[in-house]
This record gives structure tokens, sequence and C-alpha cells, in this order.
């Protein structure tokens, strides 16, 4: 008798788990139902790193249904690596990509990734990271003019150290400007800066977050931006200069192509009022980046144009044909 | 003092937090494939939501015992933990195969300890000066010093001269695989995207030694078991024992916190410059490649040493001086912090907490070695049927992980059974790594320092660091050549006296 009774309650609480189970899976708000993965090309501790925590910490408040982030730090090739896997993986918002678009507005112009400008689902613009030229701060060059006459009045003289992803830029700005300096290529961006601060060049190219303390110290200085936009105080850009070159660095969140439209909107709106947030715009301040929002359209918009400028510039630098 | 205002409660945190570190560290170096770099990494995210002096000393705990760790299995097994801890190999594999593996685990740490402590004596004294000297040296003396490392590789191997300097060029043919940052050209990667950044520094060394050391125990019989004695696994070592070692130890110290300071150059170069330099200036050469305690004791106090001497351009200019400082460097960047000399004057609290615990952290490496080689030593002890699996499972983990890359772990495969019978022909493998790790130093320093001086090769010569380095250079070729010369004709005047009794 008691065996009976077990059976039948272990089958009335089957039918009802079932029925519960049916109901959830049927209901398409469930999104997320488990930890979205966030694939970042660079280094943990290295480049945007450091953004991506931020980001995700305060988006992870805003994400229903209690689920998280799992960051995961896919390096090699150029950044490539980690955004192929990005253009692999299921469009079912559960894998997304936390990029610098020069991985993809730049590379498969050499034409050995699997992937192209429009093959992403963008998400949305999170940070505008201009490019500037450092000087020393007792460098005798006080103005972008200034320096522009000593370039030109002595040609090849100037030595300006970069990474090796800045020398095409670097090569395009002399061809557009009709100039003549000498590129030191370094592997990293520490050697870069330590080849400037010990005087052994008279330049460097790089971003504020990495400038960072050497600004604050005011042993560097910018002498001039390379960005298409206009930027904030008195530091002029190559085209407000007349030199025609843009170089617009971006980082933002892609997905999968044929991610379903309601998930995009969902996770839009998670990452948009994280970045709404001041206290993580504090800390974005604090560390020295600028939180630029532009929606998925607008974005693509940007990686389309910014893939032909960059288009332009391997060429002009003889990379591609 | 500020930081003394730490309660009681805080203090025993910190010292738990520096033996957790100091736990994961020795026990990722002693993996072969996971070092430093790949530890801190794992231990990062853990560190986001501790107070910002915890999180950088788990993560220093972590560096300086992954630094000992890696000759844990150089010495047990034949196979680096860490690229740093291929210069251990040398003399720590010998000394513990010829029954005392306690003996050779114990100079290591002794020496790993000493040298960890004069990379912070330094750290904590000479910060300033020393920075200010780091910045004054650039691409030309970057690229002397690889040739130094170069000049020097006749220390390494004693047996065949010739089959060395192949190795040597075969070392810097591999290393000139991969995209060519000065121009962007691929140079012999044959369609291959893995090969874009070149050979995996990680898969090269767990490919040569580890999967050629499981091709030649497998070679072996399986079954043998070597029995060490009591007296074998002791990790003790007697004052003698201690004084005989202290010049490579003081050797190692100094060159891995010169070398530490240098962004660029990494602990793998410095411990074989302390190898070279201590072999060099030793009374008893000949022992060396047989297990002599000095060998031992010079690369292990470099790359130790290597971990103070990285720190410092990091918190005096917030230039990393290594990979694994570079994540650390980001590890202060997500608590708010840019490391550099702003820092020290408006943190002092956080400064000098970290200059204290990276004392501890040497002290917390010494005690949980001295607790832990004993097991580690009684690894000899597993018969190969037991090891051979282990070691090729937890290589190819290692490899993997690095970079999440399949690719690299073909390319130790493969690279692996071409060491495999290179080793079988009698050529040197540590002269190969030794290459690989110093040929794009000094290819694109070369290069660098040429564009610098518009073509002109004076560069050399006009800068009082690089003249001094290139007359030492030229001073050790000298050496050699007059010392071959002289043992020549020693050998024909007793051959010769020989003849004529």
């Amino acid at each position: 008798m008691k065996k009976h009774c077990l059976i039948i309650y272990m089958a009335v609480l089957l039918l009802i788990i079932s029925g519960c189970s049916e109901q959830t899976s049927g209901r398409e708000e469930e999104y997320p139902e488990k930890a979205i993965e966030i694939i970042l090309p660079f280094p943990a501790g290295g480049n945007y790193d450091g953004a991506a925590r931020t980001l995700t910490k305060y988006a992870e408040q805003y994400l229903p249904n209690e689920q998280s982030f799992a960051l995961i730090n896919k390096t090699g090739g150029a950044n490539t690596a980690g955004v192929t896997e990005v253009f692999h993986a299921d469009p079912d918002g559960y894998t997304l990509g936390f990029v610098q678009t020069s991985a993809i507005t730049a590379e498969p112009h050499y034409g050995h990734v699997s992937y192209n400008h429009d093959s992403f689902q963008p998400i949305m613009k999170v940070l505008q990271v201009d490019g500037y030229m450092f000087v020393n701060d007792d460098a005798p060059w006080e103005s972008f003019d200034d320096w522009l006459d000593y370039v030109k009045k002595n040609p090849g003289d100037f030595k300006v150290s970069a990474v090796p992803g800045a020398v095409p830029l670097l090569e395009t700005i002399q061809a557009e400007a009709g100039i003549d300096f000498d590129i030191v290529p370094f592997d990293g961006f520490a050697e870069a800066t330590t080849a400037l601060l010990g005087g052994h060049v008279d330049a460097t190219v790089g971003t504020v977050p990495g400038m960072k303390t050497h600004l604050d110290d005011g042993n560097v200085r910018p002498l001039f931006s390379s960005t298409g936009r206009d930027i904030k105080g008195d530091i002029p850009t190559l085209k407000e200069k007349g030199v025609e070159i843009e170089d617009n660095k971006m980082v933002g969140l892609i997905a999968p192509k044929g991610l379903p439209e309601e998930k995009a909107d969902i996770l839009d709106e998670v990452f948009k009022k994280a970045l709404d947030d001041p206290d993580l715009q504090k800390e974005f301040e604090q560390l020295g980046y600028e939180a630029v929002y532009a929606d998925a359209k607008e974005f693509q918009e940007q990686i389309t144009s910014t893939f032909q400028t960059d288009e332009k510039i391997l060429k002009t630098a003889g990379l591609i044909e | 003092m500020e930081f003394l205002h730490l309660d009681i409660i805080d203090i025993a945190l910190l010292i738990f937090v520096i033996l957790c570190g100091t736990f994961v560290g020795m026990f990722a170096g002693s993996l072969p494939g996971i070092g430093a770099m790949v530890a801190i990494v794992i231990l990062l995210p853990l560190t986001y939501n501790m107070e910002p002096l915890f999180a950088i000393l788990l993560l220093l705990a972590t560096y300086q015992a992954a630094e000992y760790g890696g000759s844990i299995s150089s010495i047990t097994l034949g196979i680096p933990g860490t690229p740093a801890a291929t210069a251990t190999l040398m003399d720590g594999t010998p000394l513990a195969r010829s029954n005392s593996p306690g003996k050779a685990l114990a100079y290591s740490l002794t020496a790993s300890t000493m040298g960890g402590v004069f990379g912070a004596v330094i750290l904590t004294t000479l910060a300033a000066p020393m920075a200010s000297f780091a910045l004054q040296l650039s691409a030309p003396e970057f690229a002397l010093i690889g040739l130094l490392g170069l000049a020097g590789v006749g220390a390494l191997s004693s047996q065949d001269i010739t089959k060395s300097l192949i190795s040597v060029v075969l070392g810097l043919m591999a290393a000139t695989i991969g995209m060519d940052d000065f121009t962007g050209a691929l140079r012999f990667t044959e369609g291959f995207n893995g090969l874009i950044d070149g050979l995996n520094i990680i898969a090269v060394i767990t490919g040569v030694f580890a999967i050629s050391e499981i091709l030649t125990m497998i070679n072996k019989n399986l079954n043998k078991k070597r029995n060490v004695d009591r007296e074998g696994k002791k990790v003790r070592l007697s004052l003698p024992e201690m004084t005989k070692t202290a010049k490579p130890m003081g050797i190692g110290s100094i060159t891995g916190t010169i070398m530490g300071i240098i962004p660029g150059i990494g602990p793998g170069a410095s411990s074989w410059f302390a190898y070279a330099i201590a072999k060099k200036s030793s009374k008893h050469k000949e022992q060396f490649g047989k297990g002599s305690p000095e060998g031992i004791a010079a690369p292990e106090a470099a790359n130790n040493a290597s971990v103070g001497g990285a720190l410092l351009p990091l918190l005096t200019l917030g230039i990393p001086g290594s990979a694994a400082t570079a994540v650390i460097l980001g590890a202060f960047v997500i608590h708010g912090i840019q490391p550099g000399p702003e820092v020290i004057t408006n943190e002092p609290a956080l400064t000098y907490g970290i200059f204290v615990g990276f004392f501890l952290t040497t002290v917390a490496m010494f005690i949980t070695g001295k607790i832990l080689t004993p097991w580690f030593a009684r690894v000899l002890t597993i018969p190969a049927s037991i090891l051979v699996p282990v070691i090729l499972m937890l290589s190819i983990i290692g490899v993997y992980t690095a970079q999440s890359s399949y690719f690299d772990v073909w390319v130790a495969l493969i690279l692996g059974l071409c060491a495999f019978f290179l080793i079988k022909l009698r050529f040197s493998i540590p002269s190969f790594v030794l290459a690989f790790i110093l040929g794009p130093i000094i290819e694109s320093n070369v290069r660098r320092s040429l564009i610098m001086s518009d073509g002109s090769y004076l560069i050399f010569v006009t800068r009082p660091y690089s003249l001094v380095i290139l007359l030492m250079i030229t001073a050790l070729i000298l050496i050699t050549i007059i010392t071959k010369l002289n043992r020549n004709k020693q050998e024909t005047t007793s051959n010769s006296s020989g003849i004529s009794s």
C-alpha cells in the first residue's frame, strides 16, 4: 500500500515538474538563462581588459534573471584569434566579443582572416580611444606648427617610436603632409614609451590610458591627435591642420551575425544603463578611458567608414595592393 | 608609518593571502608550461574585490613562488616548469639523478630566496637611481646584451662545440618565424595563422624539453624505479655548502636584478647569463653540467632576483619590466591606481606596504618550499610507467593554457619529436633554446639602433654603455681563444715530453 502511494506521489510530482519546465522554455523573455560569455581578444591585465571588467561589473547589476558574464581572454594573431572565435560562435546571445575595432577594420585587408567588416552584429560602441603624438615635456616643439616646421626643415631627423600597429598610420601621415621622419618600431607600448622617456627617440604615438601616469606627472605632453572627431581642450587634430587623415580607434561589443533582435535589445539596454552609471564613469575617468556610446546601427556605420580609411592607410603604407 | 595602522586581523589576513599566492605560484610554476604569467592571470579575477594592497601582494607572492616552482620540475624531471628555469636544468638534473634530489632542491631554494631578497633590497633602497639608469639604456645596448649572451654559449656545452654552434643557428632560425614587426612581412609562416606571432615560447620549451624527455623515457625501461635513500631526500644544506655557493648566488642576484629592470630581456635570458658568468668565474668549471651546486645557485638566484628587478620600473616609472609585471600593472589599473612616481608620493601606505609585503613573499616562499620540497623530491622514485602519461597530459594542458591554442600543442609535439632525434645525435638543446630566446632581442634591437642612427654602425661605439658591453664581448672571445691556445700548447708539450721519455 505504502509503495503504491509513493509511486502515485512520484508520478504527480513528475507531471508538475514537467509542466513547469514546459512553461519556462516557452517564454522568450527568459534570456539570459545562463551566464553570457564575453570573449576578450587581448591578454588579461592588458589593453582594454580593465575597461571590459569594469563595464561588466556594472552591467551585471542590470542583467535579467541575476545572470552573470564570464570573461574569456582569447589572445593571438593581433587580436584576430578572439574575433574569429566570436565569428564562428552560435548567434544565441551567449557569446559576445568586447573588441578593438582595428581587428575588424584593418586586419581583413591583409586577407588572412575568415571574416569581414560586416560579418558581425554590433551591439554598441563603448569607448572612443583617440591616438596622440606625445613628446617629452622639455621638447623644443611647443605647437603643431613648430613641429611641422622643424620636420620640414630637417627631413629624416625626427624619430618616433611606435608599436607595429601604429606604423601604417605614421607612414600615411608622412605621405599626406609631405614630410619625412623616422619610425622606430618597438614590440610593446612599454618599450616604446621607455625609449621616449630616456630621450632615445623624439616622440611616441599612443593613447591617453596608456600614457596616464606620464601625463599626470607632467613628463610628456601631446602635440596633436590623429582622431577624426572634435576633441576637448586645445590639442589640434591632423584634420584641423589640413592633413586629410583620420584614425578612429573604437572599442565595442559585437555578437555573431544572426542574433535575434529581442536579445540584442536586452543587451543594448543592459550595457547602456551601465555606461550611464556615474560610478562607472568615475572609474573610467581614473583609468583614462572615455565612454562614448553609439547604438548598433551607428556603430556599424563607423566600422564601415573606418574600414575604408584603414584600406587607404594600408595602401599608402604599401602594405596591401 | 601609515602601514603599521593595520590591525591584527588585517595582518593575519595579509599573511594568509601571501601564503595562498605562494602555494598557487609554486604549484603552477612546477607544472611544465604553466608559469608565473598564467598563474597571475588565473588569480587576477579574484583580486578585483580585494583591497589594493592585498591584491598586489597576492600576485607578487604568486610571481615570486612561480619563479622558484619552475626549478622543481627542472631538477626532479629534467623538464623546466618555466622558461626561466631552463638554465637550472644543466646541473639540477644531473645532481638529482646522482642520488641527491633533496640537495639539488635545497640549493635551488636557498639561492631563490637569496635572489628574491636581493631583488627586494634593491627595489626598496635604490629604486629611483636604478630607474634612471634603466632609462639610459636603449636598443644598441639591448642588442649587445643579446650578443654577449650568444658569445657566452661556449660556456653551455663543453662536449661538441661545432654541434653546439649548429644548434645556435637552428635556434636563431626558429626565432625568425612569424611577422616581421618592422615591415609587416610574414616570414616562414607557410600559410598557418598560428605562426603569425612566431613560435610560442611555452610551446617550444615544453616541446624540446618535456616531449623529448617523454620519448627518451619510453625508450628506456618503463618499470625501472630510481632508489633514493632517506639521506638523498633531505632538504638541508650545511654551512660549508652554503658558503661554497655564495659567489654564484651573488652573481645570479646581481645579473637577475639588472636584467629584470630592463624591459624586454626577461627572466629566461637572465638566468642563462647568470649561469654563463658563474661558470666563467668558477674555480671548478669542469663540474658544470655534471651536477655542480654552483650551476644551480646562479640561475636560481637570477630568476628570483629578476622579480624585484622587473617591479622596479613598474613602481617608479609605470613601465612593466616583464610580461608578468604587465599583468600586475593591469591589477593596479583595475583598482584605479596608475603606478608611477606619483604613487610613491601620493600613496605612501600602499607603496611601503608593497615593499614590506614583498620581503614577506620571499620568507613565505622559503617556508613553503621547505615544507613541500621533500615531497617533490620523491617524484624521482615514481616509475616511468606512471610518470610518462602524467607528464604528457600536464604538458599538453600547459601548452594549451598559454594561448588557448591547439596549434601550439601540435608545435610542441612536432618540436619534441625533432628534439628527441637532435638529442640522440648529441646536438645541444639548451643552446637552441638560448638562441631562440635571444634571437629576436638581437635582431629587432640591431635594426632599431640602425634606424636611430640613420644606418650608421657607429652608434654601438659612441654610446658609453654600449661601448662597455662591446668591450666585454671582445674580452670574452679573446679569453676563450687564449685559454684554448694555451691548453693546446700544454697538450702538445706534454705529448712530446711523453714521447721523448
